[in-house]
């Protein structure tokens, strides 16, 4: 039964890890960018969430909603001042620029908030901590439930906005071809802009989650970042149900690990990342010519 | 009148020059067939026209305007369609999508899906498939359709038989005389000459990124064309 609760435990946690990387597989998709300010910018959004609700005394809820539109319009900057110009020197120069960028939000947060750990959980009320009991054995968490089915609502959103919607086509030829798309009559860098304030507005929702389920530092970005990237390798760059699944299989690895011993938490799910890494270059389905011409 | 002028036209490609001071016009309902050489800049001249590679000297007027400074998307706003070499299309999305995002502006013009699948009959039973696994021709033809899609007034196809089967090409070409038979205003690069010859109203031969020959296409022989291809003296149209 602990077993079970385990890997129960590892879905939500799988949730939250697909939340975080949602941005992340949205932008790479559509721009074939690894945006490596994705957890600094989680961690902005939180606490700008956390400034709201502490100093203005706002409900986390309306914090949220407040931080949804600011995150996009800090996306819509981002790709106007940060990502175009880097994209113009090659696949390589956004890495380096996103890289910079994360850099200097962890600092700019560490002077404007300083080192003490945050976290909105205060603000929440018994939604922090409250649960239903499955079995004597078995309990969720409510924030967990929550959790889980906003990941599957915004993935299945952003799922069906890209196949159902006349805007999911023209983001998708862009994605494809973005000379074609200015040679039909699409502005392809309004496209991208708009991509990047989707994708902002998707790490809002992330960030709330990590101020509401945890503590939270300045440089507390890095973390965040690494369990998306690994979410998106293993569920497959691009693909967004992909990414719920590489959530949940990282935090059931997690969990698992966790569960033999404490220490091999982490460790168990950086095992799971290398090995799908591996195994895909492996089996062809990333092979290095793709990977090649990507980089080309 | 004129619906495009092209001015004195540079293009370069780095420290090449690929269009040499080129000027030309296009009337309304005609076709212009422009011939060459393997780089003579017959594709990079539909492309600056078409706003997909940036002019470096000379003027690009469309219905009255200069154009020269718009982006792609503004000039294909204003009524100018390319058809790339290569087909270029959305290989991921069903033929039906890449008709799709081309035509749902809302510009409520005379191109419809129905209209295309009329035109193009090779492509009624492919709608939903994905236009990454459709033959040559059936993508050559999807191409030209998403470029309808745009309602042009001038219609610029590079190569449309570039690669394609003798069969294929024909089936192009058919939907293609239906669609000049219409009245529609094309510039068309073509390496088969004597096809150019036969669609076009006038040729333009053109030789190391200048015009070595201009003429009306009924009077033109095979020979004049091919002179001017070569280079040879006594070209001039």
């Amino acid at each position: 039964m602990i077993l079970l609760n385990q890997i129960l435990q590892g879905v939500f946690l799988g949730a939250y890890y697909a939340l975080i990387a949602c941005g992340l597989s949205f932008l790479f998709g559509v721009m074939r960018i690894v945006n490596l300010a994705h957890g600094s910018l989680a961690v902005l959004a939180a606490f700008l969430m956390f400034g709201l609700s502490d100093r203005l005394g706002l409900s986390p809820w309306l914090a949220l909603l407040a931080a949804v539109p600011v995150m996009a319009l800090v996306g819509w900057l981002l790709q106007l001042l940060v990502l175009e110009r880097s994209l113009r020197g090659g696949a390589l120069v956004p890495l380096l620029s996103t890289f910079g960028l994360a850099i200097v939000l962890d600092n700019l947060l560490f002077e404007g908030f300083g080192a003490d750990t945050r976290s909105l959980s205060p603000y929440i009320g018994d939604l922090s901590f409250a649960s239903w009991a499955l079995t004597n054995d078995i309990s969720v968490g409510q924030l967990d439930v929550l959790g889980l089915a906003a990941a599957v609502v915004l993935l299945g959103g952003l799922q069906m906005l890209l196949a159902r919607t006349r805007l999911g086509r023209v983001i998708r030829a862009t994605a494809e071809d973005p000379e074609i798309v200015g040679l039909i009559g699409i502005d392809a860098r309004a496209v991208y802009a708009l991509a990047t304030a989707i994708a902002m507005a998707l790490v809002a929702i992330a960030g709330a989650f990590l101020a509401m389920r945890a503590t939270f530092t300045p440089y507390s970005g890095g973390a965040q970042l690494i369990f998306a990237f690994e979410t998106v390798v293993i569920g497959g760059f691009g693909s967004l149900w992909g990414t719920l699944a590489g959530g949940i299989v990282l935090g059931v690895a997690q969990n698992l690990g966790a569960y033999v011993s404490p220490n091999m938490f982490l460790i168990s799910g950086h095992v799971v990342f290398l090995a799908v890494l591996v195994a895909r270059v492996w089996l062809g389905e990333v092979s290095w010519r793709r990977l090649r011409a990507r980089v080309a | 009148m004129a619906i495009l002028s092209v001015e004195s036209l540079d293009a370069r490609h780095g420290l090449l020059q690929a269009v040499r001071g080129v000027s030309l016009s296009v009337a309304e309902r005609e076709t212009l067939a422009l011939v060459g050489a393997n780089g003579a800049g017959k594709t990079t001249l539909l492309r600056t026209i078409a706003g997909a590679h940036r002019a470096s000297g000379g003027r690009i007027v469309f219905d009255g305007a200069d154009i020269t400074a718009l982006p792609a998307h503004r000039r294909a706003r204003r009524g100018i369609a390319l058809v790339p070499e290569g087909r270029r299309l959305f290989a991921g999305m069903t033929v039906e999508e890449n008709l799709l995002v081309a035509g749902g502006r809302g510009a409520g013009g005379e191109w419809t899906l129905d209209r295309i699948v009329e035109t193009f009959p090779q492509l009624k039973a492919k709608l939903k498939a994905r236009a990454g696994d459709l033959s040559g021709g059936q993508q050559q033809a999807a191409a030209i359709a998403r470029a309808l899609m745009t309602n042009p007034r001038l219609l610029l196809l590079d190569e449309v038989s570039l690669g394609l089967s003798p069969v294929a090409v024909d089936g192009v070409y058919a939907s293609l005389r239906g669609l000049l038979g219409g009245g529609a205003t094309v510039v068309l690069v073509e390496q088969d000459l004597a096809r150019a010859l036969r669609i076009a109203d006038r040729v333009v031969c053109l030789l190391e990124g200048r015009i070595a020959y201009e003429g009306a296409a009924r009077g033109t022989t095979r020979e004049q064309v091919m002179r001017a291809y070569f280079g040879l003296r006594g070209a001039a149209g």
